[in-house]
């Protein structure tokens, strides 16, 4: 069967979903398939052009495809008669970030029409497609509230899980992926300052814009944690960044309402490494259970840094949780070819 | 070129008229023309205008969608008058051409089209003019309180022209609603039209003259708007012209209407001929027997006055009013009154003809010549062929940007989002800045 992968494109910017589009596209072939992988180009700074790349997407047409997996707006608008979707992302600035007030949609009439257009064109494109899953229960429930369907649940799997095998800690808790606010690595910088100074940090992943990075560089600098803060903000090699995460004491991710388990997460579980996060990261508490798994601290310097000392009072415990996390992750069960099954059933 | 006009054909529809002399025209010039009726059925058999070719009724469905088929141009010509369109409205949806758009305000039209789409009608309400405007729009009790209501903020004039692809229009004052809607070429251009008995007319006119009492002639369907009363007003408020006048209303006058002006004309003293709708013999004689016509707009909502017109091609003073098309008429062809000094204008304008008949005679000669020259059917007919060509050249893209468009509209794209330049630039297909001018084409 042809089956195309069809994702966004923000040129020169790779994080989870453009992983996960190359890897379905991997597995698909390793299963007999034939694919490709169609990234159309997306840019949602000013939201006013938000419209005219949805009626683009639209208005293309396929030819010589089978089947259509799409995973994020806007790329899944496209036209198909058999489109199954993988849902990782609605505009969420158009739904929960609206109603969190974090979205960059205008505060006037043009934000409401605008808004208004994001839920028709999905209500529309939910409707026509064969399948819709979701890449966590988070996105699940959201498309439930939001929009009125229901999706069956389809966690990622890993990518490279042999490259997590976990190792002897090395000191420090890490922080890998994405840097950006919604991300929060400032928050792990602000509590860490409040902690005892044989706890340290280290930041490493590419920052989505300069400012981003610099933000880091600055907060580091101002609250004077030189010697206990590394950061490598960069796109990294994987093994760089599985060499991190495997020698860390602990993994810390605290996305503001992450839709899915996490990449981190998931790869940090692999590792047998426990896990920090917040009570409001959404499907990454899938994966971090209080005391069992890793730690759910508030998302606040003060409860974060009870959180980080906690990790060093009792190594064997850290430890212990870390093991739990695996156990919890490789219970679920979650392989490539469970997945591409149920994608193209 | 192969022609499907559709548009009233009935001897009591002006623009069956003058679509009559369009269609002679483009005949002459080589062109095959088929006209499709498009009266309320009830009106189908009515006697026709001679338009020397083919006459097919709309509701012959086969057979219209046949020539719709073989046509190189469709034309509709639309005006605000439900029962004389709808056939144009069943049509032109579905087989868009080029719009030949004789009123601005087309609140008439959409409100007979609403009663068997209520739920279309509010959409396109919604979406042209926003929320208020159509929970607002059908509350309306009288007639005139609906135009006064909707002229201004809802004439519907972008509801028809969205459906063209292309406009032919007959004045330039309204035109902005046009060139915001239409998504292709936009031309104006003057009406055609006649006087068939112009030259006899003129000479009874001038022998009978100077023996007549002043006589001041109406014409057309009585609505608030053509200030009947005013007239009636300024005639009573002058000693001079009370005495000597005879006010005439020749066309269709409502009961109500006919019986408040009579009543007011009574109290003021002044002479009040109802004529009620007349044939065309009685209206001829009519214009023969004015010393002046008055054609008063307020609010003005016609594209262009084919009643105005007609009385300037038979060589007969014309008092407008400063508005809309009637502005754009030469000042040295008729006498305009501002109307906010509506009465005091038309009674100096009244008095100064009445008293002055060398001076009818030459403001109507000059509105008779400028007339003939100008509301020629072949120059219209030629106009036409002109913005049928161009809208075949603009056809792709036309229909490339309907097709974006209706994918906004079942987004519920709003209209300001639909018109925003972050969603046109990018797209380059709505963006094109259009100009206007009597006779040019502008595309956009």
């Amino acid at each position: 069967m042809k089956v195309l992968v069809v994702n966004n494109m923000a040129p020169f910017v790779w994080g989870g979903a453009e992983e996960l589009a190359v890897n379905l596209q991997k597995n698909l072939i390793a299963a007999g398939h034939q694919s490709e992988v169609l990234r159309i180009p997306f840019q949602w700074e000013p939201a006013t052009r938000i419209p005219s790349q949805m009626l683009m997407v639209r208005a293309l047409e396929l030819w010589n495809v089978d089947r259509v997996i799409a995973l994020k707006f806007p790329a899944y608008l496209i036209r198909h008669p058999h489109k199954t979707l993988w849902l990782l992302h609605q505009y969420r600035q158009a739904y929960d970030l609206f109603d969190a007030g974090q979205t960059n949609l205008p505060a006037d009439q043009m934000g409401s029409d605008l808004r208004h257009l994001i839920h028709q064109a999905d209500n529309e494109c939910f409707r026509e497609s064969r399948r819709v899953f979701t890449n966590s229960e988070v996105t699940r429930g959201r498309l439930r509230k939001y929009n009125g369907f229901d999706a069956e649940v389809l966690l990622p799997p890993l990518n490279d899980p042999e490259l997590f095998p976990g190792g002897p800690a090395k000191g420090y808790i890490f922080a890998g992926g994405r840097i950006n606010g919604m991300k929060r690595q400032h928050l792990l910088l602000e509590a860490l300052a409040q902690t005892p100074s044989s706890i340290r940090l280290l930041i490493a992943g590419p920052p989505d814009t300069p400012a981003d990075g610099q933000k880091l560089v600055d907060l580091t600098a101002r609250l004077g944690l030189g010697d206990r803060v590394q950061l490598d903000l960069r796109f990294l090699p994987r093994r760089v960044y599985a060499d991190y995460l495997n020698g860390s004491f602990a993994v810390a991710y605290l996305p503001f309402d992450e839709d899915s388990l996490g990449y981190v997460a998931m790869e940090a579980a692999t590792a047998g490494k426990a896990l920090i996060t917040t009570d409001d990261s959404g499907g990454v508490l899938g994966l971090v259970k209080h005391r069992q798994t890793g730690w759910v601290a508030e998302p606040q310097p003060t409860s974060l840094a009870d959180v980080m000392a906690a990790v060093y009072a009792d190594s064997a415990i850290t430890h212990k949780l870390g093991t739990a996390a695996r156990d919890l992750w490789l219970a679920m069960g979650i392989t490539w070819p469970q997945t591409i099954e149920r994608l193209l059933s | 070129m192969k022609l499907v006009i559709f548009s009233p054909a009935t001897r009591t529809s002006a623009i069956g008229r003058s679509t009559s002399l369009v269609t002679n025209a483009l005949k002459k010039s080589g062109h095959t023309v088929v006209v499709v009726r498009s009266e309320d059925t009830s009106l189908l058999n009515a006697e026709a205008h001679d338009f020397g070719v083919e006459l097919v009724p709309w509701t012959k469905s086969k057979q219209v969608a046949q020539l719709v088929r073989n046509a190189d141009s469709l034309v509709y010509q639309i005006g605000d008058n439900f029962a004389y369109h709808k056939g144009c409205l069943e049509w032109l949806p579905h087989a868009p051409g080029v719009v030949c758009l004789h009123d601005f305000f087309l609140g008439n039209l959409f409100s007979g089209w609403a009663q068997d789409h209520m739920v279309e009608a509010l959409a396109t309400l919604r979406a042209w003019y926003g929320e208020d405007a159509a929970t607002a729009y059908f509350g309306h009790s009288a007639t005139e309180d609906f135009i006064d209501a909707t002229h201004g903020v809802a004439p519907l004039t972008e509801w028809i022209c969205s459906m063209g692809y292309g406009v032919i229009t007959h004045s330039s004052w309204s035109i902005q609603r046009v060139l915001d809607s239409c998504p292709g070429p936009v031309e104006v251009v003057a009406l055609a039209y006649d006087a068939p008995s112009a030259e006899m007319l003129k000479i009874t006119a001038s022998r009978k003259d100077a023996c007549e009492t002043f006589n001041v002639l109406t014409v057309g369907h009585v609505n608030p708007n053509k200030r009947a009363e005013s007239v009636i007003r300024a005639i009573g408020e002058s000693a001079v012209l009370r005495s000597s006048t005879t006010y005439r209303l020749v066309g269709n006058i409502p009961a109500d209407v006919s019986g408040r002006l009579a009543s007011l004309a009574k109290n003021l003293q002044v002479k009040l001929v109802i004529s009620g709708e007349a044939d065309a013999v009685t209206l001829q004689k009519a214009i023969s027997e004015a010393h002046v016509v008055c054609c008063l707009r307020w609010p003005s909502l016609e594209a262009a006055s084919a009643s105005a017109i007609e009385a300037m091609l038979y060589g007969k003073p014309v008092i407008v009013t400063d508005t809309g098309f009637y502005a754009e008429l030469p000042d040295a062809c008729v006498r305009k009154i501002r109307p906010e000094h509506e009465i005091s204008d038309l009674q100096q304008a009244l008095e100064s003809l009445h008293g002055n008949e060398s001076a009818r005679l030459a403001l109507g000669a000059q509105a008779a010549e400028w007339a003939a020259a100008t509301f020629r059917a072949d120059n219209y007919a030629a106009r036409l062929i002109k913005v049928s060509l161009a809208t075949q050249d603009a056809a792709p893209m036309l229909k490339a940007t309907q097709a974006l468009a209706g994918i906004l509209r079942q987004w519920e794209a709003s209209p300001s989002l639909m018109t925003s330049s972050d969603l046109t630039e990018p797209l380059r297909v709505f963006n094109h800045r259009q100009e206007t001018a009597r006779d040019g084409i502008a595309i956009k």
